[in-house]
């Protein structure tokens, strides 16, 4: 068993295999040796680790994905093949949804990574620039006449 | 208002973010805000995934269509160009963008290098272009930028195509045009060696037509013709830096409107007319009044409805064939030859259309090499080649090839008739069934035709003829003295040697068609080659509108060349 200390000073203890999941985890845990010390995790908090976890623990028997693995899922990966349950599991609020993916991205868990980067490309796909803005939130900082000139550039993508 | 999380993520996260997208999503996210743009613009995937985007390399695109030597790619394009594999296009949309790239099919080199397509966006819309990949030449007329001074005109430059900078040793050649042509010209760019012409005309022909003839190295203006009306050409080519021929109707349809071609009045007279450029006026920076001297004309004659075409024994140019039983004994023709040439430029072929639209429909393609265009290049090129490791460099032999297509007796299959290859006749020239259409094109000694036989449905012959053996013959010819020709040593070699080695002056009335291809005065000698016969037929879904063809790939352009679909031959 693992004993891993959020940010908030919650303590979780997990199994090995649930935390290896996490690429910084297991290095740690390599780097240490057979140890009872607690793992501090100070980019996390409580609520996101809790969440991570259950990602983790779901696919704690799926074999860990290797480099080679990485390289060539590059030159493949879409938008759509994000699995059921991974679907059902990312079905969270903007805030934790963002939460998870610096979660995922600190402790290196690439494949939770990826669903994260995936749902939020689902929700930018074939939305104008102002529902993007709307749907996160996101300041136009452009003056008019930049963005006339932006969309200017751009119009060869809309006839497509 | 709640928080914005999206853009404080840190920039790798966004950009793996993007690159989820599709590409076509990717220029909208640019119009976000500023944290978006400075990582799209800047971020060398995002970059990479736009242009295997743009050139259809991105997965959704990709067309499993059965054969497994094709795939289609979107690209709107203007102007394109195949040369040995090095597909070359300038798009149309706004921003242009002008791309070059190896075609996959051929460029397995050991390195893996010349895989990157190149493409290069540019924020105005070519009048023109004309693009050789062999050379990297590209050369673009744009309206000049806004002022007073060159409020009207246009200028031409060149730039190379895999790097898209302007040629260091090209001048930038500026022309005052007619107002009209800002919004009806219609223009035709054209380069051999140092030589650049442009042709412009307004598409209603109202006003006089004009051909500009300059050194892009000089951006000196050589010369300036300008074609009243009613005789405007239709068409210009170089045959070699210091001749040109022009198409032309003698007399202009009533109606001018020149894609109306089925519809021509038959009363025209298709002629090609040649011009020498004498030397003496290439250095004059103002233009000159002197005109190319003028070389010869052909004349072919009209098919006027009611000509006999026996067999296609006709006396009008269409080849002759060994009589078959399944050949009606006659067929009278109503229209054409309609529009009949039709020029590549970068292979120097010309080919020839003919239509019968009454009684069946013959459609009649010939094409022939002109001349050795490499003859021509520039000794040194001095932007680096793309496709200087390419496996096929163009053969220097002169060829020939031809297609024929034929319906007789409407629409109904079992009218369709095929003549066996070896039957027709010895010029090289392939009968080919189809109900509606043809579309040819050619390279060297292939000639491509797709014949659509129903709306979605076509066949590609190519047949990789076997170019035939002319033994000189003689033109014919009628007194007087050649002008041109054989006086420039240089030129000896050409097309047009052989029409005046003779020593005799070409007077249009007296040539035909028929002697002038069976005599073999009008196209370069052909060469006996010891090229093995081989067809190739591919059933495709099409309904395309062109053919680019070189040594090991036909592209199909379709649906107003906005895909093109590559096949390997």
């Amino acid at each position: 068993m693992v004993n891993l200390v959020t940010s908030d000073n919650e303590s979780f203890t997990v199994e090995k295999a649930v935390a290896s999941r996490s690429v910084l985890i297991k290095n740690m845990l390599e780097d240490v040796g057979e140890s009872d010390q607690p793992i501090p995790l100070p980019n996390v908090t409580a609520s996101v680790l809790k969440k991570v976890l259950e990602y983790c623990d779901h696919h704690k028997n799926e074999p860990m994905p290797t480099s080679e693995d990485l390289a060539a899922e590059d030159t493949r990966k879409r938008t759509t093949d994000i699995g059921e349950w991974d679907q059902k599991f990312i079905q969270v609020d903007q805030e934790m949804l963002f939460e998870i993916i610096l979660a995922a991205n600190y402790l290196d868990i690439k494949p939770l990574l990826d669903v994260g980067c995936k749902t939020v490309a689902n929700m930018i796909k074939g939305k104008t620039p102002e529902e993007i803005r709307k749907l996160f939130n996101i300041v136009n900082d452009f003056t008019p006449e930049e963005e006339a000139q932006i969309k200017k550039e751009n119009e060869w993508a809309e006839d497509r | 208002m709640g928080y914005d999380y999206l853009t404080k993520l840190p920039g790798e996260i966004i950009t793996q973010i993007l690159l989820e997208l599709p590409f076509t999503d990717l220029p909208r996210c640019s119009v976000v805000c500023k944290t978006f743009r400075s990582i799209v613009t800047a971020s060398s995937s995002i970059q990479y995934c736009i242009k295997l985007g743009l050139l259809g390399y991105a997965d959704d695109s990709r067309n499993e269509h059965g054969s497994a030597e094709h795939y289609s790619f979107k690209c709107g394009s203007m102007f394109s160009c195949i040369t040995s594999g090095t597909l070359a296009f300038v798009q149309r949309f706004p921003p242009s963008k002008i791309a070059s790239f190896r075609l996959p099919s051929t460029i397995r080199g050991a390195d893996g290098s010349d895989t990157l397509p190149a493409v290069h966006m540019v924020g105005f819309v070519p009048k023109s272009a004309t693009i050789d990949p062999e050379q990297d030449l590209l050369a673009l007329l744009e309206l000049t930028p806004d002022g007073e001074l060159y409020q009207f005109s246009h200028y031409i430059h060149l730039r190379s195509l895999s790097t898209y900078e302007s040629h260091p040793s090209a001048a930038i050649v500026i022309l005052q045009v007619p107002k009209i042509w800002l919004l009806f010209g219609e223009f035709s760019l054209e380069y051999i060696g140092e030589t650049i012409a442009l042709f412009a005309r307004d598409y209603h022909r109202t006003i006089a037509a004009s051909l500009f003839i300059s050194q892009w190295t000089t951006g000196l203006l050589m010369t300036r013709i300008s074609f009243p009306k009613p005789n405007i050409p239709d068409q210009f080519s170089f045959l070699s830096p210091t001749k040109f021929l022009l198409t032309r109707s003698l007399y202009d349809p009533p109606v001018p409107d020149r894609r109306d071609q089925i519809n021509h009045s038959s009363g025209e007279t298709p002629t090609i007319e040649i011009y020498t450029i004498s030397h003496n006026s290439s250095l004059n920076p103002l233009g000159s009044d002197l005109l190319p001297t003028h070389a010869a004309t052909f004349m072919l004659p009209a098919m006027q409805s009611g000509i006999l075409v026996d067999g296609f024994r006709c006396e009008v140019g269409v080849p002759r064939v060994a009589p078959t039983s399944a050949l009606p004994r006659t067929c009278t023709g109503g229209h054409g030859p309609c529009w009949p040439f039709f020029t590549l430029p970068k292979n120097r072929t010309l080919q020839f259309y003919f239509y019968w639209d009454h009684g069946g429909t013959v459609f009649f393609v010939r094409a022939s090499t002109l001349l050795d265009y490499n003859k021509y290049r520039p000794a040194q090129t001095p932007l680096p080649s793309l496709s200087s490791s390419s496996p096929n460099p163009i053969d220097t032999h002169a060829d020939a090839g031809a297609a024929a297509l034929i319906n007789i007796g409407g629409n109904d299959d079992s009218n369709l008739i095929t003549i066996p290859w070896r039957e027709w006749g010895p010029h090289n020239t392939r009968l080919l069934d189809s109900r509606t259409g043809l579309y040819g094109g050619s390279y060297g000694s292939k000639v491509g035709c797709l014949a659509t036989l129903h709306a979605n449905h076509a066949i590609i012959r190519v047949p990789d003829s076997n170019p035939y053996s002319l033994n000189g013959g003689e033109a014919l010819t009628e007194g007087g003295t050649a002008d041109g020709g054989k006086a420039e040593g240089v030129e000896s070699q050409d097309t047009w040697s052989t029409l005046d080695h003779k020593g005799g002056d070409v007077r249009s009335r007296d040539v035909t068609w028929t002697s002038v291809t069976l005599k073999g005065s009008l196209f370069m000698e052909d060469v006996y080659t010891s090229l093995p016969y081989r067809e190739t037929i591919k059933d495709v879904e099409y309904d395309g509108v062109g053919i680019l063809m070189d040594e090991e790939s036909i592209i199909l352009l379709q649906g107003g060349y906005d895909v093109f679909r590559v096949y390997t031959l």
